[in-house]
């Protein structure tokens, strides 16, 4: 097992926004959180990249473990080098430096040159609109063209798990299912992911796993598939 | 007589820039007014003041004969240095004893702004009680007479001090643009969270830009001390120059702090032309006041609102 979150509860200052949560991820596969707004999905994530505590929030209980080891409390800095690498919510490309400079900088901890140099070829290949753009700043990118750049960006530090954060948001529909090919062909090429998601069928039609987060709690659990002709969550992510 | 007073706008433009380069450097890393910067400026100065003191009780050698004789040159190296290195060693000591631990407990802005002035009237008055409140100088010599140059006449100092700040301010864009480091701190001024996600600790960026930048303001403190007298008050002038440059140029703009600086020196320069020396500071409020009602961005106009962690 890749990631292992056992009995998770973090908080906002006062406010709960996970109650003993679990969930794992398994080398190699794709794994979704999804759910309403304020379901915690995102502050389990935030929890597992180390965002969590440079914002408000803290993690009170639980275990987080990486390779079996314990990742809980290390900053999200200090998770890069070990494998874990995050595509964050709304981006945050560097808008003031050319795509080639994010790319480069995500490769900042890294010693390797030859093969950084492979990982920029693949990640140029993986997204052609980013090619004939690398001497353009971010920021004269479309939000979808930002979105392959964060997730390029991420790529670059050759990552054991990648971690998406709302991939999807304030995308153009055709974006969005073009993102989520992508994923799928990212971890076709071995890269396991964990994403959270409020496009739930998307999100659903790529992964092979999802938990479903309702108030600070997975309320269900099941693979892609079983999850999409789930009556219950058809009805309330799926608009059927 | 309008070479002349460009000529002197330039060169305490050059100065200017320097002042308000460090200050950007820092602010662009923290998002604070880090007020203090003032005092290392002037610290930079007494710095080197004391090597001199040290080697020559009373007065530094005669800076135009360093060239000449090894001893004085040598003695004015290791000044420069220790006002360089110190001002950055001092600026690193104040963000560890007093910065970061109001980081640590995620403090308002306002907090660190007055924390640095605090920092500054409690320097000031420590250089007050170590070296009194009299002026000083490292100067000695003769004033000797400039050089006649498209109109203008320009002394040794002076292109010195051009020469020296306009180095400065090229090695530090290059610095920024083509070093790891540089870009790493570029990274964290564009977006602290996502400089973290790839890797970069932010600590060790603040750390970088408090030495660079406060190391920046010595060599302007002395700089300046070889062209006027030092005194423990010179910091408020220095920062209040560094931040109106900043700010017209664009604050959190590298380029936009040498522009700010030239523009700042020069504006200045035409106007106790025109008008009469004593309204010089009161020319540089005005041109600020103009930018913050009319061009708040600065000349150079970068985004300063981002989300902030």
């Amino acid at each position: 097992m890749l990631l292992d979150v056992r009995d998770l509860t973090a908080r906002y200052g006062a406010v709960v926004a996970l109650k003993n949560v679990s969930f794992h991820v398994g080398e190699g596969e794709i794994v979704a959180m999804i759910g309403p707004n304020g379901a915690g999905k995102s502050t389990a994530l935030k929890a597992v990249s180390g965002v969590l505590q440079t914002t408000d929030g803290t993690i009170e209980n639980g275990k987080i473990l990486f390779e079996g080891k314990s990742i809980k409390g290390l900053t999200t800095n200090e998770l890069v080098g070990r494998g874990i690498s995050l595509a964050p919510e709304g981006r945050r490309v560097f808008t003031t430096m050319t795509v080639l400079e994010n790319l480069q900088m995500g490769a900042y901890k890294r010693k390797d040159k030859a093969s950084v140099s492979q990982d920029m070829d693949m990640v140029l290949t993986l997204f052609p609109p980013l090619k004939g753009r690398t001497k353009q700043k971010a920021c004269t990118l479309s939000t979808g063209e930002q979105q392959m750049l964060a997730i390029g960006r991420a790529l670059m530090q050759r990552p054991k798990i990648l971690l998406a954060d709302e991939p999807s948001l304030g995308l153009s529909p055709n974006f969005v299912e073009l993102i989520f090919d992508k994923f799928t062909e990212i971890n076709k090429n071995g890269t396991t992911i964990l994403l959270v998601e409020q496009n739930a069928s998307e999100a659903l039609r790529i992964s092979h796993r999802a938990y479903v987060f309702s108030i600070g709690e997975i309320v269900l659990s099941d693979s892609g598939r079983n999850l999409r002709r789930n009556p219950d969550v058809q009805k309330t992510f799926l608009g059927a | 007589m309008i070479e002349q007073v460009l000529a002197n706008g330039l060169i305490v433009g050059t100065i200017y820039a320097l002042t308000a380069l460090g200050f950007t450097i820092i602010y662009r890393t923290v998002r604070f007014f880090h007020f203090a910067h003032g005092v290392v400026y002037a610290c930079g100065a007494y710095f080197a003041y004391s090597v001199l003191r040290i080697a020559y009780s009373g007065g530094g050698p005669p800076l135009h004969e360093a060239t000449a004789d090894l001893r004085y040159a040598t003695t004015w190296v290791v000044a420069i240095f220790a006002g360089v290195i110190g001002a950055g060693v001092l600026g690193v000591v104040i963000d560890r004893l007093v910065y970061k631990p109001l980081r640590k407990r995620k403090a308002p802005n306002l907090v660190f702004l007055l924390a640095s002035f605090g920092v500054f009237i409690f320097i000031q008055n420590l250089l007050q009680l170590i070296f009194g409140a009299q002026i000083l100088t490292i100067r000695a010599g003769p004033v000797k007479e400039g050089h006649h140059f498209l109109g203008a006449v320009i002394t040794d100092v002076q292109i010195l001090i051009l020469v020296v700040s306009s180095l400065l301010s090229v090695a530090l864009w290059v610095f920024m643009q083509k070093a790891k480091l540089g870009k790493a701190m570029r990274a964290v001024a564009d977006d602290r969270l996502a400089a973290s996600v790839v890797g970069i600790n932010p600590e060790r960026i603040i750390l970088a830009a408090f030495a660079i930048g406060s190391a920046l303001a010595g060599a302007a403190g002395i700089l300046i001390s070889l062209e006027t007298n030092i005194e423990p008050t010179m910091g408020m002038n220095a920062i209040l120059k560094g931040i109106i440059a900043s700010i017209i140029g664009g604050i959190g703009s590298i380029p936009g702090a040498m522009f700010g600086g030239l523009f700042l020196g020069i504006a200045e320069n035409l106007g106790i032309w025109k008008i009469s020396a004593g309204w010089k500071d009161c020319i540089a409020f005005v041109i600020l006041i103009a930018f913050l009602l009319l061009r708040p961005g600065g000349i150079m106009g970068i985004k300063t609102e981002k989300e902030q962690l």
